[in-house]
């Protein structure tokens, strides 16, 4: 089945980008007459994280973000999500709340020719820090020879900071509203463990590792503050 | 139209929704400790000791809390694997050579102490231990050797055990 659904994949791809070559934008005529475009602030809601309880069981999401151009193609970045964590089985039931924050600015690296198209090849850095509780309400260690093991661990509040690496894709595909896509590298500066098991870190990832990769899937809409005439 | 970045970002947003699946994912890890004791024999040669690895021609192994054998193994074994309790921060566990035999038990009293350690979230936790001390008979036994304190899942050697060179010479070497 999954076969199949790679093939339907590729045709698609095959179908998107075969559409029609004249669906290119001619720049040459936008060049020659005053182009007039909006600045402002775009909020976005990252999409992905509703795809996580499907992906990874127990664990729900959600993050929006705010940008804005503070210089050319220099956009400062702010993010905030929440996640919940509820996981049972034979062996542990445990549950985790959280916030994150995280902060920073991207590059846009794509210059246009034409100032009002906003589609973004950028990198650009963030600090992140996210605060959690949590707590495991029970877990279970089988043991046939001498007997079972179940206890539990209290809650729990723990919070980490990283830095984190990202690079990604922004479009406009129609006015005011964008999507894109972001590839991250996360590195954990610090954490307090106070005990000894952690899932996943609101906005980071597994608790596990230093190191960790994320990606991001956002619908923005851009609200309109200014007009800029080119010259 | 839809620029060419438009169009790379929503080829992968289909890819992300057809690829998303919930993956239900079973517990593959170890989630058992085990004491490990080897067998060794000690014999002479030119005035030096040499030790040499051994083998029980089968053994039989009691939780003494219980009065029932819970183990017994015919094969020759040159490791055993037991199982300490998670219950008390001490076993006894008792070991006879032979396990039809009429040989008497060895008794084995572990101290430890405990800790659990997570695994996943497939797998919940485990109990490791840290051995403090070793006290036991020495009926068909000539010593017994801390060998590695710290019993994870890890596969190594724990504890060593010599046997007495007449019982070395009756298990099978």
């Amino acid at each position: 089945m999954r076969s199949i659904l790679k093939y339907f994949y590729v045709l698609l791809l095959l179908g998107l980008f075969s559409l029609n070559a004249s669906g290119q934008t001619d720049t040459s005529a936008v060049k020659t007459k005053p182009a007039v475009w909006t600045r402002g602030i775009r909020l976005g809601c990252d999409v992905s994280r509703f795809l996580l309880p499907y992906t990874q069981k127990g664990r729900k999401a959600i993050e929006f973000s705010i940008d804005t151009e503070w210089k050319s193609r220099l956009f400062l970045t702010g993010e905030v999500g929440f996640e919940n964590v509820s996981l049972t089985n034979n062996y542990i039931d445990y549950t985790s709340n959280g916030f994150y924050v995280r902060a920073g600015y991207d590059k846009n690296v794509m210059k246009h020719d034409a100032p009002q198209y906003h589609d973004m090849f950028f990198i650009g850095f963030r600090y992140g820090m996210a605060i959690m509780e949590q707590q495991v309400n029970s877990f279970t260690i089988e043991d046939k020879f001498w007997g079972n093991v179940s206890g539990d661990y209290s809650s729990k509040m723990i919070h980490t900071h990283w830095l984190e690496f990202v690079s990604g894709l922004k479009a406009e595909i129609t006015k005011s509203i964008f999507i894109g896509f972001s590839a991250r590298l996360r590195f954990r500066l610090f954490s307090t463990k106070a005990i000894n098991y952690g899932y996943a870190y609101p906005g980071f990832g597994n608790g596990d590792n230093r190191l960790n990769v994320g990606l991001n899937y956002s619908i923005y809409y851009q609200i309109p503050i200014m007009k800029v005439r080119s010259k | 139209m839809l620029s060419c970045l438009s169009r790379i970002l929503l080829s992968i947003a289909f890819a992300g929704i057809l690829f998303s699946c919930n993956t239900e994912k079973m517990c593959n890890e170890n989630r058992a400790t085990y004491l490990k004791i080897g067998v060794y024999s000690r014999t002479m040669a030119d005035n030096k000791v040499v030790v040499k690895d051994s083998t029980l021609a089968g053994y039989a192994f009691n939780a003494v809390n219980g009065s029932e054998t819970l183990w017994v193994d015919s094969a020759n074994v040159k490791m055993l694997t037991l199982p300490l309790s998670q219950l008390a921060d001490s076993s006894v566990i008792a070991i006879k050579l032979g396990y039809k035999s009429s040989n008497p038990f060895d008794y084995y009293r572990v101290k430890y102490r405990r800790s659990q350690v997570f695994i996943n979230y497939e797998c919940g936790f485990r109990t490791d231990f840290f051995i403090d001390t070793l006290i036991s008979t020495n009926t068909q036994i000539d010593s017994i050797f801390i060998n590695n304190r710290v019993v994870t899942d890890l596969d190594e050697e724990h504890i060593k055990i010599f046997l007495r060179p007449a019982t070395a010479g009756a298990v099978q070497p």
